[in-house]
């Protein structure tokens, strides 16, 4: 009997996930990459924190661009690095409400 | 009833309203944070991995019989092979402990107390933290011989100098990674070959390398390691040791309970911080290489920027064997607690966040031979993972702007540009 149960979060904040959901059958595109770039930097531009705002957005745009840069042909690291992206996607998002829910002073300049 | 207490409470200069009272900002904005050393701001990756343990795995992680513990268990475990895994370790050498003051203690007093009295010497560094320094100073109060090394000018310690003060009852060297204050780093590898050949026990306080730099304990012949969780944006109140088990490293325990953690730390594991230490240590062994060449190259703009724009600046430690996250720098004419106060939109240091409450020059630019004056305009700015390069930018601005202002007000840098030799007055008051 496995001792270690599932730590992932089975019930999933992702809403209108029918081209996000992981995929486990066909092959990733770069299109679907592209897209989940596309919504990881969109949310992550959600965070009402500045520095974790500035980080998130540059760090989805450095590990996408530095993936689709290396024209991956293995599709089993292709699907696992998306399926990586996927879940960080519903970290960011969960993450997003609490920053909200306990909101913080602004910076001198972000006034 | 009501309004004759609330006036009471007004009136009252001990009224706990206004003791305890958060309402109201002392200033109206956030700082930038530049205290990285001091404490880092918990992941949300970290947080979102320790809610679940909060919430509805709150289970005792000893309870064998149910599943609410085995999920506590199943929790610490894979933070155990996460810690471990950072620094080449096996999981069944990681203890939990409450912080890395809490692993400094047990490794300095255990091993000492269970080698008393075969052996009864410790060599430690005088740029050590107040946790090292306290408990060896307790040791010596027992009865035993501590040695603290002196550090070369950048730093450093000097490998000849821990030869030399090797003696045949040494039991343990406790030398720290990276400094918390100047951020040098240490020989880890020479000074763990040194100790190996001559069978005395290796201890480091790495709380500040950790997950910053890589580790080998096997490669460093490291025997005893302290870590702590909320110097990797981790939560605050989590920490570990590591406590060798070939060749075996036997030490007392300071703690007595249950026997939990090998004996060595008994008393509930507290599994949702734990698992947030695990997750930190995760997310910095992925994210080590691209934070590291991120925090250097915003560390050598921040250099660079400020010794172009302001003369007089010293770079307090070793320019290379450091972690660039670290910057202690030293203005010339420009006391430190003012120019703090001008860098209000900046939370930094002055000196270590658990010595900052005196009003003492840092022990640690004491050691590097710092004179008191550059000791005393000492700013120690820190940098992580979440600093932006607009940071950078608005806080060389803003500092250029405060120091000029300072020195323009100073009248022995006045002095200092007439050409007065300093050394050749006479100070005395008529």
């Amino acid at each position: 009997m496995s001792l270690t149960l599932s730590t992932q979060n089975t019930f999933s904040f992702v809403q209108n996930t029918t081209t996000l959901l992981k995929n486990h059958f066909s092959k990733i595109t770069t299109k679907q990459l592209a897209q989940l770039k596309k919504t990881t930097v969109e949310e992550a531009s959600k965070f009402t924190n500045y520095n974790f705002r500035e980080y998130f957005k540059e760090r989805a745009n450095d590990l996408f661009d530095e993936f689709i840069s290396k024209n991956e042909t293995n599709e089993e690291l292709v699907k696992q690095f998306y399926d990586d992206r996927l879940s960080e996607l519903e970290v960011i998002k969960r993450q997003v409400l609490i920053g909200k829910l306990y909101p913080e002073q602004k910076f001198v300049k972000e006034n | 009833m009501l309004s004759i207490s609330k006036i009471a409470i007004k009136k009252s200069p001990l009224s706990l309203s206004s003791y305890f009272s958060n309402t109201k900002p002392r200033y109206k904005f956030r700082s930038h944070y530049f205290d990285f050393q001091a404490t880092s701001p918990t992941d949300p990756r970290v947080l979102d991995k320790m809610l679940p343990y909060m919430i509805t795995k709150q289970g005792n992680a000893h309870s064998k019989t149910h599943m609410h513990g085995w999920e506590a268990e199943g929790g610490v475990e894979e933070a155990r092979a996460h810690v471990s895994d950072l620094i080449h370790a096996d999981p069944k050498e990681i203890i939990f402990t409450s912080g890395a003051t809490e692993s400094n203690n047990i490794a300095i007093k255990g091993v000492m107390n269970f080698l008393n009295p075969m052996k009864k010497h410790v060599i430690t560094s005088q740029i050590e933290h107040k946790c090292v320094l306290e408990s060896c100073k307790l040791l010596e109060s027992k009865g035993f011989d501590v040695t603290y090394l002196p550090v070369q000018r950048n730093g450093i310690i000097d490998i000849g100098e821990l030869k030399k003060a090797i003696r045949p009852d040494t039991g343990l060297v406790s030398i720290m990674g990276v400094n918390n204050e100047i951020g040098v780093l240490q020989p880890l590898k020479e000074i763990g070959n040194l100790c190996r050949s001559n069978k005395i026990k290796f201890h480091t306080d790495c709380a500040q390398m950790f997950g910053k730099l890589p580790i080998d304990v096997n490669d460093m012949k490291i025997d005893l390691m302290s870590i702590s969780g909320h110097k990797i944006y981790g939560p605050k109140g989590v920490g570990a040791l590591y406590v060798r088990r070939r060749p075996r490293v036997r030490l007392l325990a300071l703690q007595s309970g249950g026997g939990q953690e090998r004996g060595i730390r008994s008393g509930t594991l507290p599994s949702p911080i734990i698992v947030g230490l695990g997750e930190a240590a995760r997310i910095a062994k992925s994210e080590m290489e691209r934070d590291n060449r991120r925090i250097k190259k915003l560390a050598d703009k921040l250099i660079s920027q400020v010794m172009e724009k302001i003369p007089l600046v010293q770079l307090n430690g070793d320019k290379e064997k450091r972690y660039h996250g670290c910057v202690n720098l030293s203005f010339a004419f420009a006391e430190g607690e003012s120019l703090l106060m001008n860098l209000k939109d900046f939370a930094l240091s002055s000196g270590s966040a658990c010595t900052s409450a005196s009003l003492e020059p840092s022990y640690v630019l004491r050691a590097l031979g710092v004179p008191d004056e550059y000791a005393h305009s000492s700013l120690r700015i820190g940098l992580g993972r979440f600093t932006t390069e607009k940071e950078i930018d608005f806080f060389v601005e803003t500092l250029v702007t405060s120091v000029e202002r300072l020195r323009e007000m100073s009248p022995l840098y006045d002095m200092y540009l007439e050409g007065v030799d300093f050394t050749k007055i006479n100070w005395s008051h008529d």
